[in-house]
């Protein structure tokens, strides 16, 4: 179950409701797939780091906030519900076990998550997580941590 | 020009009015406007046609329903009656008005492109003018970024913009620059018709000469119908095959640019050329 700040993925192109409503009822998703070719002529790749838009079964487009874009793959035909809470808008949403989730991305530039070859938990050793780089500004290290602080826990307590 | 093929576009009793009607408004009207019931008739009753490869130009003073004519055509107002059929849209067989909101935006990105007055309203002025360009294409249903990319350069290459200026926004471009980035945005589809609104109202005279020998070459190069809405009737005179001159929301008179210029027949007709000359 995570918390969303902002449940609707295409307010940020269209502060309306109604609009946006309409939106989805008619797949008019061009708004946000031009976020996402804004960010390639701009700085030659998406960079867009949370709030990554999803398809999901290839009909809505969902934003799987606040969860980093490196872990949209595992929202992918996952075994388990998640919920998708947004309190101040009264707004629960969901993505049902074993659906179809994919990340939205240009025909001829892939969907590229955050890449952590190499790196790994400092506390917990895991090499699959999303990490937090830490710049220790005394020392000049630059440590990595899982940005699941509660994940972390729990492999620590195995 | 070809008047023996089938028209790109066809309107047919255009009308679009503020206010209710009454049984006496079209024997009641001052200038638009029903002096018994108040309705302003903005479109009254227009009919026009534009053929494959045609300029048509649409003249009048303000008020006179041009840019109630093009609104309506490009979905911007709903029109109160009338019908038009696009030649790219169904065969010409469905009245566009009576399209879903899907379709019609269909229409809007695939076979009509629109340039307005004021760019502002044309273009995503904080976008890029490659992203301004790309928006029209992924509308139409295109995903690969690297054709989007090839397509806007060379587009902003047919309107004259540097393509290394490409990722910069229109908002920090000059107002004729504006409007050359709204049209390419409106040509990003090779769409059938190209509205143009007043595009050349509010730029200096250098810069107006330059949009309209764009336009000129943009019409050579693509083969394009358009239909151009000016007050200016120099404007006219120089892009249009055809024009047709409005007044008080409906068309007083129709014809060759050449032969309305030169032998204008209605009274309000020969006062705008003669106010030119």
């Amino acid at each position: 179950m995570l918390q969303v700040p902002i449940p609707e993925p295409l307010r940020i192109v269209e502060p309306k409701e109604e609009v946006t409503k309409k939106m989805h009822a008619e797949k008019d998703y061009a708004p946000i797939w031009l976020q996402l070719y804004e960010s390639i002529i701009k700085y030659g790749k998406v960079t867009i780091a949370t709030e990554y838009p999803c398809m999901i079964e290839g009909r809505y487009v969902m934003n799987p906030s606040p969860i980093p874009k490196f872990d949209n793959p595992k929202l992918h035909n996952s075994e388990c519900l998640y919920l998708f809470g947004a309190g101040r808008e009264k707004k629960i949403y969901a993505i049902p076990p074993h659906t179809n989730v994919e990340s939205l991305a240009f025909e001829d530039i892939p969907f590229e998550p955050e890449n952590f070859a190499g790196k790994k938990c400092r506390l917990c050793g895991s090499t699959n997580t999303y990490l937090d780089e830490i710049f220790d500004s005394a020392t000049g290290e630059r440590y990595y941590q899982c940005s699941d602080t509660s994940y972390c826990k729990e492999v620590r307590s195995r | 020009m070809n008047t023996a093929e089938k028209p790109v576009l066809q309107v047919s009793n255009l009308t679009v009015r503020y206010g209710e009607g009454c049984p006496d408004c079209q024997s009641s009207l001052e200038k638009n406007r029903c002096t018994k019931c108040g309705t302003v008739w903005a479109s009254n009753d227009v009919s026009i046609e534009v053929y494959p490869g045609e300029v048509l130009g649409i003249v009048g003073e303000s008020g006179s329903g041009k840019s109630t004519l093009m609104q309506s055509l490009y979905f911007d107002l709903e029109p109160t009656s009338g019908r038009a059929v696009l030649s790219g849209y169904k065969n010409g067989q469905v009245n566009i008005w009576e399209a879903s909101s899907a379709e019609k935006r269909g229409i809007k990105n695939k076979i009509m492109g629109m340039v307005y007055q004021n760019p502002v309203r044309g273009l995503r002025m904080d976008y890029s003018a490659a992203s301004n360009i790309a928006e029209k294409i992924i509308a139409a249903g295109s995903r690969n970024a690297g054709e989007m990319t090839e397509r806007a350069m060379e587009l902003l290459e047919a309107v004259e913009i540097l393509t290394s200026r490409m990722s910069e926004a229109p908002k920090n471009f000059s107002g004729g620059m504006q409007q050359r980035v709204q049209i390419s945005k409106a040509l990003a589809n090779n769409p059938s018709i190209l509205l143009l609104d007043e595009v050349t109202t509010g730029l200096d005279l250098s810069v107006q000469a330059r949009v309209l020998d764009l336009i000129r070459k943009i019409k050579t190069k693509y083969g394009i119908s358009i239909l151009l809405v000016s007050h200016d009737l120099a404007v006219i005179r120089m892009l249009a095959d055809r024009t047709v001159v409005m007044l008080d929301g409906k068309i007083i008179e129709s014809g060759l640019t050449d032969q309305i210029l030169e032998d204008p027949q209605h009274a309000y007709t020969q006062q705008l050329v003669h106010s030119l000359l």
